[in-house]
């Protein structure tokens, strides 16, 4: 890994995707001893968080590194964060569906150079291709191999 | 200083004459409710009404107020026709898209919409350079999208090139979402090809912006760009 990275999540609970996301965090620091790795986080419902380091969201305004997205708010919200380097977002589903798609907004939220989509089907490398001409990288499961995978 | 008064509808006709705005012609829009409240704060000098919203009180307006120096008009956009309007409301004058206006050119108080009609502060080429491979559709005037465009969509087409835009109540992922006339005209000159939509309402600005432009059947449509009107020039000719 080449760059620091953060997580931003804006709300953790106690599911089991967010319990697989804490699971493949730890499991990156583990292999990564010499990087930075973190979680940006708004509220939390969680008990634990398996030694992987939270922190308030304002915080993230100041890392330095990549930033791993899962929504739209926060893709919106890192946008002009000054230090980070690659936004990777990962959506399984597309984000410009009617009745709030205002396309100049979805312009400047999806075709930024520093940003790489990471979709879960080819149906939807497809469809990004089409309409938006971004080439977008495929994990099917949402696994430690999956993430570092895309992130590399 | 002229004024001019209009709906607030988002229509190609409306959109381009907001943005005539300039030093000797002032555009104001607002929705068409209490006009006798907006004639005391505005004065405007024309009033231009759409056929799809004409109230009782509006043709009181018309009544009163379709004297020089204050004009009166009614625009019939494609899909809100209305006849009786015509035949009926007299003293305002009633503008009418080309394709429809033969059969209402024997009535005095008709003005017909030119075809080829462009507002060219907006819609001019400014990408000369390679432009992105896709068909671009608007779908302002639609209800669903037309079957000749669903055949080049996913999952129908699996290599599609063809993108949607402008229209919030049909859902697709291809459907792109809604565009300014000053978006519309960056896409026009963003990408390489324009598909016309049953009126080919966008076909002069596509032209104009340099884009290759396609029939139903996807072929190339050779335009004939002698007798482009301006919105300025019609509105100055009208006014």
């Amino acid at each position: 890994m080449k760059n620091d990275l953060g997580f931003l999540c804006l709300d953790l609970k106690q599911t089991v995707e967010h319990n697989t996301l804490m699971s493949i965090i730890r499991s990156i620091i583990d292999n990564n001893p010499f990087n930075q790795v973190c979680v940006f986080n708004h509220s939390s419902s969680r008990t634990g968080y398996e030694n992987v380091p939270v922190l308030p969201i304002s915080h993230c305004k100041f890392f330095e590194g990549d930033l791993f997205l899962f929504d739209i708010l926060s893709l919106s919200m890192s946008k002009n964060f000054p230090g980070i380097k690659t936004k990777y977002l990962y959506y399984p589903s597309i984000p410009w569906t009617p009745p709030n798609n205002y396309y100049m907004m979805w312009k400047d939220l999806l075709k930024d150079s520093d940003l790489k989509i990471i979709t879960t089907d080819t149906v939807l490398q497809q469809i990004y291709k089409t309409c938006w001409d971004i080439d977008t990288k495929n994990i099917e499961n949402f696994s430690y191999e999956g993430i570092t995978n895309a992130i590399q | 200083m002229i004024k001019i008064f209009l709906p607030e509808i988002n229509s190609k006709f409306y959109n381009n004459i907001r943005h005539l705005s300039d030093n000797l012609l002032e555009v104001h829009s607002y929705a068409p409710i209490d006009i006798y409240k907006i004639h005391n704060r505005i004065s405007a000098n024309a009033y231009i009404f759409d056929s799809s919203y004409v109230s009782s009180e509006i043709v009181q307006f018309i009544n009163e107020y379709s004297e020089l120096p204050t004009k009166t008009f009614i625009y019939h956009r494609n899909s809100h026709l209305n006849k009786d309007m015509i035949r009926y409301i007299k003293k305002s004058n009633h503008i009418i898209s080309h394709n429809l206006f033969d059969e209402f050119s024997k009535y005095k108080n008709t003005i017909q919409l030119p075809e080829h009609i462009i507002n060219e502060k907006i819609f001019y080429r400014t990408n000369f350079k390679e432009r992105i491979d896709r068909e671009v559709y608007l779908l302002d005037n639609d209800k669903e999208i037309p079957k000749y465009i669903s055949d080049r969509l996913l999952p129908n087409k699996k290599d599609s090139k063809t993108i949607l835009f402008n229209n919030s109540s049909i859902p697709h992922a291809q459907n792109l979402g809604i565009l300014t006339e000053t978006d519309k005209a960056k896409i026009l000159n963003e990408y390489k090809y324009y598909v016309c939509d049953e009126h080919a309402e966008y076909m002069t600005e596509a032209f104009s912006c340099g884009c290759v432009i396609l029939d139903k059947n996807f072929s190339e449509i050779q335009f004939d760009n002698s007798d482009i009107q301006t919105f300025s020039q019609f509105v100055k000719k009208i006014l």
